[in-house]
């Protein structure tokens, strides 16, 4: 395992570069409007904006496991690794830990960028937010992961992305709205960001959510298992 | 001899190419040439040797063990060499030697980055700068520095000048100077076979021709070249492949002791293959 971590962060520190940028603009974009507009009432713009930067350079740390495992699968390393003393569980093991760590630094980018914001607003450091910033890492967690069978089935993590993207895009924000209306039964606007922070300061939900996402990671790790085990990966 | 790999009865079905009933061995202390024509089923072969696929039916034994449950151990016995660059091309061979302590408990370093300067490769160049005989020469200098006692090889050869060929084929050479070693070789190119195999296993459409002593096969066969008439002559059942000639027929048979008054020529690995293929 040591070996292919070791091989897949050598090769693609660029990703890393590349959410360090989006998490400076975000920080950038944020201070301007925490500066130039009225905070009262735009209090949803920024809180919407800093969140979207948030997702982003969350997302970009782990983009490249996902093309990693697809130029691996395209020039056959994959199969060199498998005929090596690597075993199936040690390759999926070694994808999931990949994204994890990835996803890791991602967080930590977003931290950095509510610490930068911190300076003009102390609001962005609070409990609530930094559980949402948790809450969405593991949910890129088991996005990344939910792609690597995909991933090794249509050799593309472009379509694999697509397709879980849009699986995902319904799985979540359509039992936001739902549990929103629920909810909020006199509500009749919907917002995804007051949706998302409605539901997540329900006292049940932490638990749940957890233990939601860990039965998916288990779920997508035995596919996973299956599919290397079936053999064909390259 | 015991026979460190054992292929017995292997079937794989895909959509557009089946194995059928497949099944050969390689005795230790021996190098086994695997040929067959582009699409023959040598590669799928060996990824079933090497447990990367699952066969629908048959067994394979690798170094006494099921080849979908080789233990790790025995993995480090096995080097492999597929065609082509297998590495991520963004690797420097000093990176690859990282990647490979972690990946083999019996990689040995110091033979991996001498093998790297005795073949004459950077150690510092990204791989996707190498040339195809470079890159062929670093996963040889890669498969042999983990204590390796099988050689399995996938078209080790093809693509490459006949100097990089010959001078690959002498380190294959110098690798069976260790009689505990192995080497099983799939090829089109069946020159290559001339000198280095002991034994040479014929696919041909997923369907096993034969597996023989290669100097055996070669005594065995012969090229009669004969006039029509006396082609008319020969039992069909010992004809195993025909090329009719304007002046002149040539036939491949394996008995042409039968027929002392046709002149008779010894064929190459290549002619034997060819004419298998052509008949077939």
């Amino acid at each position: 395992m040591r070996g292919l971590l070791y091989c897949n962060f050598t090769l693609n520190k660029k990703w890393f570069l590349f959410s360090g940028i989006v998490a400076t603009l975000g920080a950038a974009v944020g201070a301007v409007l925490l500066n130039v507009i009225d905070r009262e009432e735009s209090a949803q713009l920024i809180g919407s904006t800093i969140l979207l930067f948030e997702l982003v350079a969350m997302l970009l740390c782990p983009e490249w496991t996902g093309r990693q495992l697809e130029s691996n699968l395209k020039n056959r390393f994959a199969n060199y690794t498998l005929a090596s003393p690597v075993s199936h569980n040690v390759f999926v093991l070694t994808e999931l830990i990949q994204n994890v760590i990835c996803t890791a630094i991602g967080f930590v980018m977003c931290l950095a960028m509510r610490g930068v914001l911190c300076i003009f607003d102390n609001s962005f450091w609070d409990a609530s937010h930094i559980k949402l910033l948790g809450g969405m890492a593991l949910f890129v967690i088991v996005f990344d992961f939910a792609l690597t069978p995909l991933t090794i089935k249509l050799k593309s993590s472009e379509k694999a992305g697509a397709i879980v993207g849009v699986i995902a895009g319904f799985g979540v924000i359509g039992p936001a709205i739902v549990l929103y209306r629920t909810l909020h039964p006199d509500d009749n606007t919907f917002n995804l960001l007051n949706a998302i922070l409605s539901v997540t300061e329900k006292p049940w939900f932490a638990p749940v959510y957890i233990g939601v996402c860990a039965a998916m990671l288990a779920v997508f790790y035995a596919i996973t298992y299956h599919t290397v085990k079936k053999g064909d990966v390259c | 001899m015991e026979n460190c790999i054992e292929v017995k009865g292997i079937t794989k079905n895909y959509k557009q190419f089946s194995l059928k009933d497949v099944s050969f061995s390689v005795p230790s202390g021996s190098v086994v040439g695997f040929i067959g024509e582009n699409g023959a089923g040598k590669s799928t072969s060996i990824k079933a040797i090497l447990g990367l696929i699952k066969p629908d039916g048959g067994e394979i034994t690798v170094l006494g063990e099921n080849s979908l449950k080789l233990a790790a151990d025995t993995k480090e016995k096995i080097g492999v060499v597929f065609d082509g660059l297998t590495f991520p091309e963004n690797l420097t061979a000093k990176q690859l030697d990282k990647v490979m302590r972690g990946i083999y408990k019996t990689w040995n370093s110091e033979k991996f980055f001498g093998l790297i300067g005795k073949f004459e490769l950077p150690f510092d160049k990204k791989f996707k700068t190498f040339s195809r005989g470079m890159e062929m020469r670093l996963m040889i200098a890669a498969a042999l520095s983990h204590g390796t006692e099988l050689l399995i090889l996938d078209e080790p050869t093809s693509g490459l000048d006949p100097v990089m060929r010959a001078e690959i084929l002498d380190i294959f050479l110098e690798f069976m100077q260790d009689e505990t070693h192995s080497i099983l070789m799939s090829t089109h190119i069946t020159s290559d076979l001339e000198h280095i195999a002991d034994y040479i296993c014929f696919i041909h459409k997923g369907e096993m021709i034969f597996t023989e002593e290669r100097n055996e096969m070669l005594e065995k066969h012969r090229i009669l070249k004969c006039t029509d008439e006396q082609l008319d002559k020969i039992d069909k059942s010992d004809i195993i492949g025909l090329r009719k000639g304007r002046f002149q027929n040539e036939v491949l048979t394996a008995n042409a002791e039968k027929y002392p008054d046709i002149p008779a020529d010894a064929p190459t690995i290549e002619e034997i293959m060819v004419f298998y293929v052509k008949e077939g």
